[in-house]
């Protein structure tokens, strides 16, 4: 009987995505085409796998988030402050004349 | 073919004019305040070496800024030859026991952030993400910063930190899960 369960669970394991492989599926898909067996695996444990949606949906959310981190405001602590402003004039002031 | 002069830049308006936002760039991607000012005053000390470099065609930025960027990647060079660059531990969010397939573990799988895809989310949605970006591995935060903020390609980033192609993309996959837990810990808080 356990025999034949651990059969049962090593071979859903070779067919199907866990959702280690889905999750890892996910991220790379952002990048690169998928091959078609993969494609059609992650689709199908996407039908049924509440948890990697959100993942999905989380990565994509993060992506976005990070492309547009360029558009936010140097200001703030995103900024240089006076200090660090002279030191760097300083450097320059220093090394134009060599 | 028009030769470039010292006289074609103004060094001493450079930080007052890009300053801050050449900072703001690095400091996006190597997260410490001190390593980004330093990048930021290398940018300026090897452009005045390399005025010749300086093609009338671009904006001074654009120039200055393709100088930062390589800096950034010099740093992580560097820093992925130094032995505290060493993985480090991460336990994954998965189910890993015996005969188990792994699923997440209910506690920390994904939940519902109950974001759309408009701007509700605004800079302090932002701000998490960066926080969170900075608590990451030297490591991990290398090839993630590389491939998705500077969007080189894996060939090229396995060049500069000396890794393997297969290895770039485990990395991906770990940084993003422990990325997302951190942000989903403080967005639902």
């Amino acid at each position: 009987m356990n025999a034949i369960k651990k059969l049962q669970v090593r071979i859903i394991d070779a067919t199907m995505l866990n959702c280690e492989k889905a999750t890892f599926l996910i991220t790379k898909s952002e990048f690169e085409k998928l091959s078609c067996v993969d494609s059609v695996r992650l689709k199908i444990h996407l039908m049924g796998c509440k948890f990697c949606n959100n993942f999905k949906k989380q990565s994509e959310i993060i992506s976005y988030a990070l492309k547009k981190v360029d558009e936010i405001k140097p200001e703030g602590e995103l900024s240089l402050s006076e200090d660090q402003k002279e030191r760097i004039k300083k450097s320059i002031a220093e090394n134009l004349n060599k | 073919m028009t030769d470039t002069f010292k006289s074609d830049i103004s060094p001493e308006l450079w930080v007052d004019k890009y300053g801050d936002y050449l900072y703001k760039y690095a400091r996006v991607r190597v997260g410490s305040v001190e390593t980004a000012e330093d990048i930021v005053q290398d940018t300026f000390v090897a452009a005045l070496k390399s005025y010749e470099s300086f093609k009338g065609n671009s904006s001074e930025l654009t120039w200055l800024l393709s100088i930062l960027k390589r800096k950034i990647v010099d740093y992580y060079r560097a820093k992925s030859r130094k032995i505290e660059f060493t993985e480090s531990y991460f336990e994954m969010p998965f189910q890993n026991k015996d005969g188990f397939i792994k699923k997440w573990i209910e506690e920390r799988a994904p939940k519902d952030w109950k974001i759309n895809d408009e701007p509700l989310r605004g800079e302090e949605f932002e701000k998490i993400v960066l926080l969170c970006l900075s608590f990451l591995p030297e490591k991990w935060k290398s090839v993630f910063v590389l491939k998705i903020l500077e969007d080189m390609n894996t060939l090229e980033i396995c060049k500069e930190l000396g890794c393997t192609d297969s290895n770039v993309w485990v990395m991906l996959h770990r940084a993003k899960l422990k990325l997302r837990e951190c942000i989903e810990k403080k967005w639902l808080d």
